[in-house]
């Protein structure tokens, strides 16, 4: 008895053992063929070796994969392999059988193992992820009937869900690629610098405008904090946005110069924002650049072409002033005059002869200007006499004032100069007709020429209005004009001055102005005795 | 003696001023000049004095002529009526509607023809 009951027991754990050894080793093939699967990244390989595999175990003729379209649900043929030709098993296949088969989920063997006329056996193997149906296998084999076994139908299953994770993993792979290489295309297309950074400044995105606009050589690799990237102001901009931003949530865009390579330099706008995960926890910051240098040379030149419509009505002005007072009086010396009234004609002559010459101040300026601007301006040096020129000029001006003084204060031996003596005049006749313009309520012109070292030094004192002192340093400018609507409604070109300071430069010399607002200005021009 | 039609000319150019009391003095008008627009307001308001019209220049320092204008029109005087030719060398139109609208009467540019000048002069008061 006690035999007998040992022999079963042994019996019983043999066939356990064997059982569980054949299990494990079921297991062991399970997870060596998901692995195969599962470790394929791209769909033709995942497809290629899952059929590889079933044909291992059954020896098909032929295996043929539908896939269903992710978006669309239709099916279409993925993969074939073996001799059977895919239309034939489209016509061989009704959709109802396969609807039937997706929903058991199961490997299902349609040929009917009694029928003698049977020459193959087909079947059809869901490929189902837990998520959605992927597609199903179609096999076929030879007439085998002893190869199909419970066994088989569990290896298949399971092959088929690895390989319907698998497909997915891979649709969900190629899905981040596809928008990895959409985002980095639209970052790149974007003109803005772009770059994200974590909270411990390491740079995690950046496009290629912003390594052109921050000078960097090439991307950094992920994680690099920002600090080894930038220097200088921009560093420090970067940190004092940082902070700002965590602290606030907002920042105004800031403007940085910066120069990204050598001799290059530009106006940076940054502005940040902070990045968020999906619980809206902050995870980084991103910093947009924006090189500023366009929008300036925009503003730039739309001021320029504003000060030139500006210029062409003060032009105009300037011109119809002395026009109409000599039309004005021509008109009636021709008209009213009586001819013997000589004291009068005279008179009206010499108002005409002195208007004549301010509209010839005018039109050499023009012209000076034309010749600057075409790089035509040339100097005719000889010697001249500084103090000949002063009183030649304010002679002229004399003539014609009658409620500001023009005071004259020479030094003893003034040396000749080597100059341009038109040019000369025309400075003096600028200036000093500006220190009574800008006396509109009279005054007193001052004139000191004196000699320093290799130089004479010559300054024109106004008791005028003054000169703003934010506007000082653009006065030589080209069409500037003061604003002086609020006080005194003072006409001019905006020429003068800036022909003024070229014909100074020109004759390597150097002009300055100084001014008090309500007490008047002093402009100093300094010319070297001998010619450079 | 016949009686002698005053005509206020304010204008900041010296010039301009002399011809224009040369000319209208010429053709039987009383001149008086104003070098500003403050100066200008007193003597037309001034009770001592009548004048029948206005000839006024824009761009002056201190006031400028639409301001004169509209000073003039807006005031309770019985002068606010009276009539003002706007005389400049801004040939920009909107000056030309920016006189009209406050109340300018007509409108010459410099350089101008006294004629034409005188016509509208004689428009008014001839």
């Amino acid at each position: 008895m006690k035999t007998t009951s040992l022999a079963k027991d042994r019996q019983f754990l043999t066939r356990t053992i064997s059982s569980l050894t054949d299990q494990v080793d079921l297991f062991e093939t399970f997870q060596d063929l998901s692995l195969k699967i599962i470790s394929r990244f791209d769909l033709d390989n995942i497809l290629k070796t899952f059929c590889v595999i079933i044909n291992e175990l059954m020896n098909y003729q032929s295996a043929t994969i539908f896939l269903f379209q992710e978006d669309r649900g239709k099916v279409y043929n993925a993969f074939q392999k073996g001799t059977v030709k895919k239309q034939d098993i489209k016509m061989l296949l009704d959709e109802k059988i396969i609807n039937w088969v997706m929903g058991k989920g199961k490997w299902t063997v349609i040929t009917d193992f009694q029928d003698e006329k049977a020459k193959h056996i087909i079947s059809i193997l869901p490929i189902k992820s837990p998520v959605r149906p992927v597609g199903y296998m179609v096999i076929i084999t030879d007439f085998e009937p002893s190869i199909y076994n419970r066994k088989l139908g569990s290896i298949l299953n399971f092959l088929a869900s690895q390989t319907a994770i698998a497909i997915e993993n891979q649709n969900l792979y190629a899905r981040i690629n596809n928008s990895n290489v959409y985002m980095t295309n639209m970052l790149e297309s974007i003109s803005n610098g772009i770059m994200a950074i974590d909270m411990n400044g390491g740079v995690t995105l950046i496009n290629t405008n912003a390594t052109a606009i921050l000078g960097i050589k090439e991307k950094p690799p992920a994680g690099r904090h920002y600090k080894h990237l930038v220097k200088g102001n921009l560093k420090q901009e970067l940190d004092k946005l940082f902070s700002a931003i965590i602290d606030k949530g907002f920042v105004n865009e800031s403007m940085v110069n910066h120069s990204p390579y050598k001799e290059v330099n530009i106006i940076v706008g940054i502005t940040a924002s902070l990045l968020t995960d999906s619980n809206k926890r902050i995870i980084g910051i991103i910093f947009i650049f924006r090189d500023m240098s366009a929008s300036k040379e925009i503003e730039r030149l739309t001021k320029l072409d504003k000060m030139k419509s500006e210029f062409v009505s003060n032009v105009s002005h300037e011109l119809r002033t002395p026009l109409s007072v000599i039309k004005a009086y021509s008109e009636a010396l021709l008209t009213q005059v009586e001819p013997e009234d000589h004291n009068t004609r005279e008179q009206f002559l010499s108002v005409i002869d002195n208007e004549t010459d301010r509209l010839g101040t005018i039109v050499s300026n023009l012209l000076d200007l034309s010749r600057i601007e075409s790089g035509k301006f040339a100097l005719d040096y000889t010697a001249v006499s500084l103090k000949d020129i002063v009183n030649s000029v304010i002679s002229v001006f004399k003539s014609k004032l009658d409620n500001i003084d023009i005071l004259t204060d020479f030094e003893k031996d003034l040396p000749m100069i080597e100059a341009d003596e038109e040019k000369i005049r025309e400075v003096l006749i600028n200036l000093i007709a500006n220190g009574i313009k800008f006396s509109p309520m009279g005054g007193t012109v001052n004139i000191v020429v004196e000699q320093q070292e290799s130089l004479v030094a010559c300054s024109i004192s106004d008791t005028g209005i003054g000169i703003p002192e934010d506007k000082i340093s653009h006065i030589f400018e080209k069409f500037f004009r003061v604003d002086n609507s609020d006080t005194y409604k003072i006409e001019g070109t905006g020429l003068g001055l800036s022909i003024v300071k070229h014909i100074i430069d020109s004759h390597k010399g150097e002009i300055t102005v100084d001014s008090i607002m309500g007490k008047g200005s002093v402009f100093t021009f300094y010319l070297p005795l001998k010619r450079s | 003696m016949k009686y002698k039609k005053t005509i206020l000319i304010i204008d900041d150019m010296k010039h301009i001023r002399d011809i224009l009391w040369f000319s209208l003095k010429h053709e039987g008008y009383k001149p008086i000049l104003m070098e500003n627009g403050p100066k200008g307001l007193e003597y037309l308001f001034d009770k001592k004095n009548h004048v029948e019209l206005i000839i006024l220049d824009v761009m002056m320092p201190e006031m400028d002529g639409f301001e004169v204008l509209e000073k003039i029109r807006t005031s309770n005087d019985p002068a606010s009526k009276t009539p003002v030719i706007m005389l400049t060398a801004k040939a920009q139109k909107d000056d030309v509607i920016k006189g009209m609208k406050r109340g300018a009467n007509g409108y010459i540019l410099k350089p101008y023809k006294f004629t034409d000048v005188l016509a509208k002069v004689e428009n008014f008061i001839g």
